[in-house]
Parts: C-alpha cells; structure tokens; sequence
C-alpha cells in the first residue's frame, strides 16, 4: 500500500485558534459588519463629491451601490429642496470640464439654493443607467424631483439601462427599490429569457439577495473610499496608488480649454467621427414619396416601445431628456441632404420623446465649434450654455408640477 | 471558479444543513451522495457526467473483481479517456502537424465531432483517483464494495473540483467515522479553512493576477526591481490561487465531518527542491511518485535511470496542469532541478563542500530553492519564447 497523505500541516494553531469562539466572532463580524455598512451608506460619506469621476466607476473597479448614492442625495438635498439628479453619459458627466467648470456646478448655480443638482451621470451610460436607478429609488423620499438625461436620437431606453451600470438597475429591483410598472416588467422578463443563463440569473439573484442582507457592498465601497482600496486597475497605475483610499484622488479632469479650440479635434479622427456623425440618422431614415426624409416605422416602433416602458408613468413628466447634437465642425462638413436628415432626427427624437410623455429638448444646435472639446463633449464655455438652457427648462417643470409652491421648512 | 458561484454557495448551505439535520448516519451518506450527484450534473451537464459515469462503473466492477488484468485494463482505460479529452488536439497537433498537416487537420476535425466543446469537468482528478483506486486495489488493497462508498469516493463535491487527489483508504474511514456525530469543533475548522481559502483566492490571487495582466505586457521596459515584482508575484499568486482551491475544498468537507488531506505545507519555506515537492500540491506530487515513478524503478535501477524516470515522472506532472507545451517544459525543469539536488553531492570535492554549506546555512538553500522555483513560473505561464526573453531581461543576460 502506499504511503498516505499529510491530513494536517502540522501548524498547530491550538494557542490562538478555538473552533466555537470562532465562530462566535464570525457570526458577530458578520452581523457588525452589516450594520456598519447600513449605517454609513444610508447616512453617505462621500464629503468631497463632485461627480463619478473614473475612479469611482466601475472603470476603476468601483462600483458605487444604490444605497451608497442615495446616501450621498441624503447628504446633500433636505427634504425642501427641490432634488435634480443628473444622469446620462460623459457629456452629461463633464468630460473636458474641471471639475469648478463643471456644467452642472454651473447648473447649480443658475438654479440657486431651492435645488440641490447632483452629478451622477457614467461615462458610456444610457439615460435609464444610474441616475435614474436613484432618482426613483428616491421618488418617496423626494417627490420634488427632475431628473435630466441626455441621449441621441432613437438610441433606444432600454428600461434596464446597459453594462456595467445595470448592476444598480438589478439591484434597485430585487429590492423593491423601483415601482411596479407593467412595461418594463415585460421588457425584464423578455432580457431574463434572451440574454442571461439560468445560473446566471441564480448567481445574480443569489449575490443581490445576500448583499440585501449582508450588505457586503455598501461595507467594501465606504473600506474603499475611505480607508484603503484592494483592486488594482488600470485608472490607478502604480501599486501603492491602487491602494489609496478613492477619497485621495481629487476629481481633476483636464479642462479643454487647455487647449485652443482650433487644436481640439484630431484630423487622424475625422473619418471615424463623420461616421458617427452619420450615423446619428443614416439607419433611421429612407425616403418619402416626396424625396424627403422620413423615420422608419420600424425605428419609430421600437422606440415607442422602450420609451414607453423606460420610466414608470407618473415619472415620465418629471424627466428632461436632452438629446446631443454633434460639434458644428463636423456638422457642416455633411451634405446638405444629410444635414437635413440630421435636423429631422433631432426633430422627430425630440418629438417622439415628448408623445411618450417626457419632456424633451435638443443642445447644440446654436453652439459654436469652440463649445466643445471634441466631436460631442462639451468644453466650460458649452457647458455654461447647456446649463443656461436645462435651468430654464427644469424651472418650467418645476413650476408645471408645483414643485416651486413655498411650503414650510421641516423642523 | 465554481466555489464563487451563489449556486454553490446555496448548495453548500442546504447541503451541510440537510446533512446534519439527517436523523441517522447511514440515511447521511444517501443524502451527500444524492447531493454529490446534484453537484455533478449542474456543474458538468450531461455530456460532462456520462463518460466519468461509465468511467465510475468499469472502475467499481473492476475493483469488485480484483483482477489483475481487469483493473490494468481500466486503469489504461481511465488514462485513455483522460488523453482523449484533454489531450487529443494537443496530441495531434505536437505529433501529427508537423509530418502530414492534412491527416492532422482531419483528425482534429473527427475529434471535435465526438468531443463536447470542454473536457468532462474534473476529468484528470476522476482519472488520477480511479487509477489510484485500481492501482491499489491490484497491489493488493480492499477494494470498495458498497457502491453507495464508492459513488462518494468518485464525486465527493468538495474535491471535485480541484482535488486534493485523494487517498479511498484515507477517505472511506474518515467519512465513515465523520458521519456519526456532528462537532462544533468541525463546523469551526471548517468555516476558518472556507475564509482563508477565499481570502487567499478573492483577495490576494484575483489581485495579484490583475497586477501581473497589467504589469507583465511592459516586462521589458520596467526596471530590475519592477521584474522581479512580477515574478514575485507570479509565483504569490500561484500558491494563493491553488491552495486557496484545496483551503475551500478542505473547509467545506470538514463541515461535512471529512478530513481531506493537505495539499499545500509552506512550500515557500523548502530548503531544498525535494522538501519543496513534499509541500507543494502534495496529493499530486505523492500520486505522481507512487502510480508513475515508483512503478517506473524509482531510483532503483542507477543514475541514468533514475534521471529518466524522474524527467518522465515530472514532464507528465507538467503535462497535467494543461495540454501545452510550456508546461511539459515547467515538468522537465523541475525533474532536472531535483535530479541536480538529488546528486549533485556526489560530485567530487565540490559537491561535499556545498552540501556542508547548505546545512550550515540553511537560509541560503531556501533561498536558492525559491529563485528556482519562481523563476520556473515563467515557464508555467508563458509560452517558451516569452519565459526565455523574460528570464534573460530578468537576470540582465
């Protein structure tokens, strides 16, 4: 026979280790650790907020939980105020804007002390994404609010937003966080059934329903942000830098400004952007009787039906989509008839946005090829104009839906 | 990994609960072994269950007879099965491509109409324990009668995975005996194992491989210090990501009342490449030596032979961990590193010298055993080419 195996390292751990005490201390760390997590999440700690800037985004492994950003709402906006949580992409996040230039700082400004604007838009985020996910998260805690997004023309609104920011969107639902809304019910049940697995689904009812309990997220994210971080990845280069505490980096996007506008935009990118450019209408469109442009019914049905189901009802009236126009440079060197069906894209997005019930505005249109930093983000100089433009239209909806009625302040 | 997937994590809770909540010890093993089939068949499917069922079947009746030549002829078919599924392109392509590209293009194509897109989860752990079993069995040894026993010791879930390789005369009266009574102190050890284990694979080997994938593209341009961080943490993340396995496996048999045996001792702390072999992936390691390099004449048959046996014995460990060269190479590297260290004190007037040395200073031994073995990890993890240009940058050659 041969000779058996080690069944034991021959550590002996007998000094320090004792099975039942340990497992005293591990049910009570767990129950601690929960209730720290609930605590400083439901309270926020993000002190020096500005916006998710690349370090506190799923591209530098951080993954900010629902709990965590309402935390954050808690923080900022009483009960009084008048709630505006920014979602949408990195134009609306502030790509090119430093962060005391920022459109929504600006925003913020115009708007003056009844609002509290927060940032939460994601680089490569859709208008359902993030933003969303918290505003209505918090329609019961803040009834006054609006909630601006930017999007382009017919990009549908899936309901459950896109990775990696669905997260939020699985989250918010498994914990009843969101309203009952037939539509998007519809369109979940349609993405469990065509794109998850089975496990998949388990694994992910499985991780949402433990950290319901256990809060595991809430505790590593406020670890992260204001101890120490364990991740590395790609934003923080160095080894020591990826494990500062996230609270140490300062939001310090570069300012286009930097840079003269006529320097901006790369040559070596021209063909690339004009494909973009053009495809902001080229698939949507073919031609009328009359040689004019016209939307394909298919395009407007598809759309109808994610716009339909991408917000519950009664919270269509309170939110402002703004649809991104393209830098002017690359605007004007379109031909005049795909100039045409770039403006009737607009248009009819625009249109298409308010029948659904929301309110909706196109940007860019009067904006000057120094308002922008590149082909679609916008530099300080475009960001005052857009935050001029949404100010004026959250007043109005703001005075549509009586948020701006005096009532008293709370004790 | 499967032991960070919720469903197990859901599975392993219901299973430990359901187990102990089981009135009697006998109803137990019904109970685990019903599991353990659960486990097998959400984790493999049924491609990946049916060839290790035929494979658990010939192996129980082959045992069951105790002929020689029966059990000989399962072992060569376990070994097949193991060759056919994981090792058939490979096979093709290393002995086919270069002589006749055609024949080898036709041969990959037959294979991949009969082969399932992955091999059978746990194949070479099904393989290396049926062997075992057989090997055992033919020398002499009881075989298992009760195939209830039997179906435990094949698909045992937590080891299913990723080993340890067990020992049926090591596991059968652990289980047995672990069955009976349920202990705190086992609950404890268990879920301490469970935590090391996943501290070692999610904290420390998922971090450290995120390092590495970001770090060993620019090998060439960081500085010595920047090189050698990489290897160090090669060779931290390797360690963590296997024993942090065999810790999981480890933790949640014990929950069950099963000691499995260790498979990892501090290997980094081995003063010479034999003690490090006794510490690293030791249920490998030990299998290796008693079903390949014992049965080949050990080191009976004088220095030439022994060499072989040993560069035989360790090119098929390599060969083990992946159907592609570089770890054939990682193998041979070693078998000739304990070659060296198993003769090197024969060689006149020096060898004798180094020898007293070693044993004086000891730090030195160990020293030069790690720089041994964490250089060999560029073998493991990259293809020839590459391990050679970053073993050169490495020592500024």
């Amino acid at each position: 026979m041969s000779e058996p195996l080690p069944l034991s390292t021959g550590l002996d751990r007998s000094w320090f280790f004792r099975p039942k005490t340990f497992l005293a201390g591990l049910v009570a760390g767990l129950v601690l650790c929960s209730a720290v997590a609930r605590r400083v999440s439901h309270r926020g700690y993000h002190d020096s907020f500005t916006r998710f800037t690349q370090v506190l985004s799923p591209e530098g492994q951080y993954f900010p939980t629902l709990e965590e950003m309402c935390g954050i709402a808690r923080e900022r906006c009483r009960p009084d105020q008048v709630l505006v949580i920014v979602g949408g992409n990195s134009i609306f996040n502030g790509v090119g804007q430093p962060a005391d230039k920022m459109w929504t700082v600006e925003l913020q400004r115009q708007l003056g002390g009844g609002f509290v604007v927060l940032n939460f838009a994601f680089r490569g985020a859709l208008c359902t994404d993030g933003g969303a996910v918290v505003a209505e998260a918090l329609r019961g805690e803040y009834p006054r609010q609006v909630y601006v997004a930017n999007s382009s023309p017919f990009s549908p609104p899936h309901p459950y937003g896109a990775d990696p920011y669905r997260y939020l969107f699985w989250e918010a639902l498994r914990s009843g966080r969101l309203e009952a809304f037939a539509p998007r019910d519809e369109q979940v049940a349609w993405l469990k059934a065509h794109q998850y697995t089975r496990a998949e689904l388990f694994d992910q009812w499985g991780r949402d329903e433990m950290d319901r309990a256990l809060r595991f997220r809430d505790l590593w994210n406020w670890v992260g942000y204001t101890r120490y971080f364990t991740i590395p990845n790609p934003v923080t280069p160095t080894l020591p830098q990826a494990t500062w505490a996230r609270r140490r980096f300062a939001d310090t996007e570069p300012d286009f400004e930097a840079t003269p506008p006529g320097d901006r935009l790369r040559p070596e990118f021209r063909d690339a952007e004009m494909r973009i450019v053009r495809g902001f209408s080229e698939g949507f469109y073919d031609r009328g009787a009359g040689g004019e442009w016209r939307l394909k019914p298919s395009i407007r049905a598809q759309f109808e039906r994610t716009a339909k189901s991408a917000f519950p009802d009664d919270l269509k009236g309170r939110t402002l989509i703004m649809l991104s126009r393209n830098n002017p440079f690359y605007v004007g060197l379109l031909s005049a008839d795909e100039r045409l069906r770039d403006s009737a894209a607009f248009r009819d997005a625009v249109a298409e946005w308010r029948k659904a019930g929301y309110e909706a505005c196109d940007y860019g249109s009067g904006y000057d090829p120094a308002d922008f930093g590149d082909r679609t983000h916008l530099s300080a100089a475009g960001g005052r104009k857009l935050a001029g433009q949404v100010a004026g239209l959250i007043l109005e909806i703001a005075g549509k839906r009586g948020y701006l009625q005096k009532e008293p302040p709370p004790p | 990994m499967i032991f960070t997937t919720y469903w197990f994590l859901a599975f392993a809770v219901l299973v430990v609960a359901g187990y102990w909540l089981v009135p009697r010890a006998a109803w137990r093993l019904w109970f685990l072994g019903l599991a353990c089939v659960v486990f097998h068949a959400h984790f493999a499917g049924p491609a990946g269950m049916a060839p290790i069922i035929v494979l658990m079947i010939v192996t129980y009746l082959a045992g069951l007879s105790r002929d020689r030549r029966a059990c000989l002829a399962v072992m060569a078919l376990c070994v097949g099965a193991l060759c056919f599924y994981k090792y058939t392109l490979f096979l093709v392509n290393a002995a086919l491509e270069p002589w006749s590209p055609a024949l080898a293009g036709s041969l990959r194509s037959a294979a991949k109409s009969v082969m399932p897109g992955a091999p059978p989860l746990g194949v070479s752990f099904f393989a290396f324990e049926f062997v075992h079993y057989l090997f055992e069995v033919r020398s002499g040894g009881a075989p298992i009668r009760n195939p209830l026993k039997f179906v435990l010791f094949a698909i045992f879930f937590p080891s299913l995975v990723a080993g340890p390789i067990k020992r049926y005369t090591q596991f059968l009266p652990s289980l047995e005996e672990g069955c009976v009574r349920f202990r705190l102190d086992n609950l404890g050890e268990g879920f301490l194992r469970i935590a090391t284990g996943f501290a070692k694979k999610v904290i420390i080997a998922d971090n450290l491989t995120l390092y590495v994938d970001a770090t060993q593209p620019h090998f060439a341009s960081l500085g010595p210090f920047g090189r050698w961080l990489v290897v160090l943490a090669l060779s931290g993340r390797i360690l963590m990501d296997f024993s942090g396995y065999s810790d999981i496996a480890i933790g949640f048999a014990r929950l069950l009342g099963v000691t499995l045996p260790e498979n990892f001792n501090w290997p980094y702390l081995a003063r010479n490449l034999q003690d490090f072999w006794q510490r690293w992936h030791i249920s490998l390691s030990f299998w290796i030596r008693d079903y390949v390099y014992i049965p080949l004449g050990g080191s009976r048959h004088g220095l030439a032979r022994r060499v072989l046996n040993g560069l035989i014995a360790f090119g098929l460990c390599g060969l083990w961990h992946g159907p592609a060269w570089h770890f054939v190479l990682w193998g041979l590297y070693h078998g000739l590193g304990l070659t060296v260290c198993g003769s090197y004190a024969r060689v006149p007037v020096v060898g004798p010298l180094l020898r007293k040395g070693f044993v004086r200073e000891p730090l030195a031994g160990l020293a030069l055993t790690q720089l041994f073995a964490c250089t060999g990890w560029l073998l493991f993890f990259y293809p020839l080419p590459e391990a050679v240009q970053m073993a050169r940058l490495l020592f500024g050659l």
